[in-house]
């Protein structure tokens, strides 16, 4: 039990990067519009998050330095700063949006007006990471995430066609009456959610916060080979109900009341009422991640004390950051922007930001200084190189693809 | 006496995280080093400068004097300098021992924000 | 003085020719005793590059550099041109520019620094 407590950490960061609002939402989109021809995508996301994720994880564990702090490093303060500014404004914008989410999945269950559990669900969000400790975080709310496997039970209840599942993965191209930009919109769109930066800043610094020292890289990598294949199958799993209750139907999801939906149909009450907790647990284990990570990335860039392990007084500029950001995202919701648009936008945006993030990592896990003798093999620098150049095709092809194709319409 | 060390400042010193030898704790980043001129006119490292009024000139255009300018307003002067003589090692972070004073901004977040929220001087549980 | 007034600043030679500019600073710790504790590090000399990226990632270590083979290869092709010169080449700062004593044919590869017979 204790071994399976050691994962949550990764469990959680996946479940923030693979299932969190704007994945839950897009997952489903993209099965109730391309079946499963996109998810040779999600794989390749799965095994690109892997690679990076296990460098820093490493890295945190020899030398205890987190993601921005080799930004900082090897980028210099300038392209450094010009990373933070975006990966800041992102970062905001998705507390926003996972706020949003969490108070839409309490608007199911209980009928009442999402905007008027966005205060609760902020100030809840505020006060955990305020007092809670890190593992204690990690733990809950890695765990409770887990209900969305309701949608993996779901999936075999519904009986769909397996064959033609398995054909429209293996066959990957955009259905009929989809267009190859739109194919090519979306597909940046899983991958740079699958690989958003934000899943290695908090991968990394909770690994500094559980104390990581070089014993516990066994444990690091088995967070990395457990937590993010699991969001994958989850957001595949999700894709795959879509794709059998909408596809057929030519109905376009765009809302989480959509998106459960197929889990109401396979699996019935309780199936709902799960789903509807599991939603819960990870839009507000991803407001967590996602505010936590701005905290990170902005002490680590000027090299703040920050983190859970000290108390908060020890660490003031560290939490300041976090509530500041959490209540500029709250008035941000409150305006009754589209909290699920937001995410889509920002996923974009972030894709285009992707190298800057990894190639520090890259170049810090070859770095003796840091690494002693735990540096990259040749198997983590062939797949890391060849992620790094798919990760600037990316870069350059996500925002002329946004435009082009009116951000996937 | 083995030869002497070599580094390069870019490389090994820039933007790397200082930490407290003592306890781990993080200091600030070098933001940018001090030198002097020896007896033969050769420039030598004397302290890590850290802080706005040091990372804003290395940043530059408007950001760089929006940083520099706000910490002036706050009252610096001159930025926070650690003698070099209290460096005891440069790995993946610089370590440093001896006491410091806390940074101006965290003393007045601390002070003014942190310290008034119910809590802050307690363990997380 | 500060250690980025010397970082980027563009080099030229004593026949006026530009070099490139300055991308890194190789510090030896033989200076003066710091407080009788430990020898300060001193500027031994400037690394040049000839192009406007400046950023080595570690290039300046030489054939030790570990790292991707492509990566390695992207940054030897980059900085294939880039210089060392010894402190003592160095005349002084001109406004901008650092003066060398030097033309730019007398000045060796970086890799001279890691080969036998470097310093």
């Amino acid at each position: 039990m204790k071994k399976f407590l050691g994962i949550t950490l990764g469990i959680l960061t996946a479940i923030g990067g693979f299932v969190d609002i704007g994945d839950l939402v897009a997952n489903a989109l993209v099965g109730s519009r391309f079946g499963m021809s996109l998810a040779w995508v999600v794989l390749l996301g799965v095994l690109g998050i892997c690679v990076f994720a296990e460098m820093s994880g490493r890295i945190a564990a020899v030398s205890r330095r987190a993601v921005f702090d080799l930004v900082r490093e090897r980028l210099g303060p300038r392209a450094g700063l010009v990373n933070l500014g975006a990966s800041f404004l992102i970062l905001a914008l998705t507390v926003a949006a996972e706020i949003g989410g969490a108070a839409l999945a309490l608007e199911l269950a209980t009928g009442v007006d999402y905007l008027v559990w966005v205060p609760a669900v902020a100030f809840a969000a505020w006060l955990v990471m305020w007092r809670v400790k890190f593992e204690t975080l990690e733990r809950v709310f890695g765990l409770a995430g887990l209900a969305l496997v309701i949608f993996i039970v779901a999936l075999w209840q519904l009986g769909p066609d397996w064959g033609q599942l398995w054909e429209q993965a293996t066959r990957p191209a955009p259905p009929r009456d989809e267009g190859l930009p739109t194919y090519f919109y979306y597909a940046i769109a899983l991958l740079g959610g699958a690989m958003t930066p934000y899943e290695v800043f908090f991968f990394s610094s909770g690994g500094v916060e559980e104390k990581w020292t070089r014993r516990d890289l066994s444990v690091a990598r088995a967070n990395v080979l457990v937590g993010f294949p699991l969001g994958g199958l989850l957001s595949l799993a999700i894709a795959a109900c879509a794709a059998t209750v909408f596809l057929p139907a030519h109905v376009q999801v765009d809302s989480l009341g959509q998106m459960v939906l197929p889990v109401a149909l396979g699996a019935g009450q309780v199936g709902l009422a799960l789903v509807i907790l599991g939603v819960f647990a990870a839009t507000f284990g991803a407001t967590l991640e996602v505010a936590l990570s701005s905290g990170y990335s902005l002490s680590q860039y000027f090299g703040w004390q920050w983190g859970k392990f000290v108390r908060p007084r020890e660490a003031a500029r560290f939490h300041a950051t976090i509530l500041v950001v959490v209540i500029v995202a709250t008035a941000l919701v409150l305006t009754t922007i589209d909290p699920i648009m937001v995410t889509e936008y920002s996923l974009v945006f972030a894709a285009a930001a992707l190298p800057l993030t990894y190639l520090p990592v890259l170049l810090i896990a070859n770095d003796r200084d840091y690494m002693q003798d735990k540096v990259n093999g040749r198997f983590s620098n062939t797949l890391g190189t060849a992620f790094m150049i798919l990760l600037i095709v990316v870069s350059i092809a996500a925002i002329p693809l946004m435009l082009a194709t009116k951000a996937g319409q | 006496m083995t030869a002497a060390r070599v580094v390069h400042a870019q490389l090994h010193l820039l933007d790397r995280q200082v930490v407290r030898a003592r306890d781990g704790r993080l200091v600030c980043k070098v933001d940018d080093l001090e030198l002097a001129l020896d007896d033969d006119g050769r420039p030598y490292v004397t302290a890590i400068l850290m802080g706005p009024l040091a990372l804003g000139p290395r940043v530059g255009g408007v950001l760089g004097r929006l940083m520099a300018g706000a910490a002036r307003l706050l009252g610096a002067t001159a930025p926070p300098r650690i003698p070099m003589e209290h460096v005891s090692r440069i790995a993946g972070a610089v370590h440093v021992g001896g006491d410091l004073e806390p940074p101006a901004l965290e003393h007045w977040v601390r002070t003014h924000l942190v310290e008034p929220i119910p809590g802050a001087r307690h363990e997380n549980e | 003085m500060r250690m980025s007034d010397l970082i980027a600043r563009p080099v030229v030679d004593s026949a006026g020719e530009v070099v490139g500019q300055v991308a890194d600073v190789r510090l030896v710790q033989d200076g003066p005793m710091l407080r009788q504790v430990q020898h300060a590090f001193r500027v031994a000399g400037l690394i040049v590059v000839t192009r406007h990226t400046g950023r080595l990632f570690g290039y300046e270590r030489g054939p030790a550099v570990k790292g991707p083979w492509l990566v390695r290869k992207v940054l030897r092709a980059l900085h294939r041109n880039t210089r060392y010169v010894t402190w003592e080449q160095v005349g002084g700062i001109d406004g901008q520019d650092i003066v060398l004593r030097v033309t730019k044919d007398r000045l060796p590869a970086v890799s001279w620094l890691y080969r036998e017979g470097g310093p």
